[in-house]
């Protein structure tokens, strides 16, 4: 069952739902919240990735990523312009922690899918006990160059009840010290 | 072929892992890492948040949610990757615990 607005509002005053910061009650909309972009984003570098042969099963991704990413923080550098077929890795502006009770989901915005781009790559899912910025995976379909800056409204979270809390969650005793 | 349903635990432990501080892998972004867990002589790269490790103990919280057909079943904080659970037997995951609490 997704929550409508009255339940998220619910939800992040007493079941442990967190958004930080906390969103303005004009960007919770009737099944969803609006979320932002966070400044630091990774585009991967254009030469020697294109064309890489990789074998998801033996990958470091960890490694690989800090191997051929190519960091672009736009509070520093600015706007980045993100040119027609090109796949960047951001993240939410907003900190996320889903108890265990809820599920969520992370899903384009339709105006700015309009232009073209996703935002993230069939991998829409937030486990149960979820805490962090919520990693984007962005690709610009579309014909034109966009211009991505800090805090643009980016995507919304759809947060969905589980019929039973969740066994595997983590409940973060230890990460929260 | 039947498989046995888990049986969880009503109240979790809560256990801190050792890792390899030489194999730990941050994300370019700086909200993830990979860490390095061996269970049974097999090597399981698990991504956590950066949150979940602790950099003077060089552990990763983990949480020991039950058991099934003998293993234990840790689960690990979630990423937007998911959220990683090894099975593991219970006297792999005695050497790997450095601290463990209800």
């Amino acid at each position: 069952m997704v929550l409508s607005d009255g339940e998220i509002l619910d939800a992040l005053q007493g079941e442990g739902l967190v958004v930080d910061p906390l969103p303005a009650i004009n960007r919770i909309k009737p099944s969803s919240i609006d979320l932002r972009l966070h400044p630091r984003l990774l585009p991967h570098r254009e030469e020697p990735v294109k064309g890489m042969l990789l074998d998801p099963a033996e990958l470091d991704i960890m490694d690989h990523l800090e191997s051929y990413g190519d960091p672009w923080d736009m509070s520093a550098s600015g706007p980045f312009q993100m040119g027609p077929d090109s796949f960047v890795i951001g993240q939410t502006l907003e900190r996320i922690e889903i108890p265990l009770t809820l599920a969520a989901r992370v899903e384009g915005k339709s105006s700015i899918a309009r232009l073209g781009l996703a935002i993230h790559l069939t991998a829409p899912k937030i486990d149960p006990g979820f805490k962090g910025h919520i990693s984007l995976e962005m690709y610009n379909f579309g014909p034109y160059t966009l211009r991505l800056s800090q805090g643009m409204d980016i995507c919304v979270l759809i947060l969905e009840r589980l019929g039973r809390a969740a066994k595997q969650g983590y409940a973060g005793r230890f990460q929260d010290e | 072929m039947q498989i046995e349903k888990p049986r969880w635990h009503a109240v979790p432990r809560y256990v801190s892992l050792r890792v390899d501080p030489n194999r730990i892998r941050r994300s370019p972004l700086g909200n993830e890492l990979s860490v390095v867990i061996v269970a049974d002589d097999t090597e399981h790269v698990v991504v956590v948040p950066t949150t979940a490790l602790d950099e003077e103990a060089w552990t990763v919280s983990a949480v020991e949610v039950g058991e099934q057909e003998g293993l234990v079943i840790v689960s690990f904080p979630s990423t937007s990757m998911g959220t990683a659970t090894l099975p593991m037997r219970r006297q792999v995951l005695k050497r790997l615990v450095v601290e463990a609490r209800e």
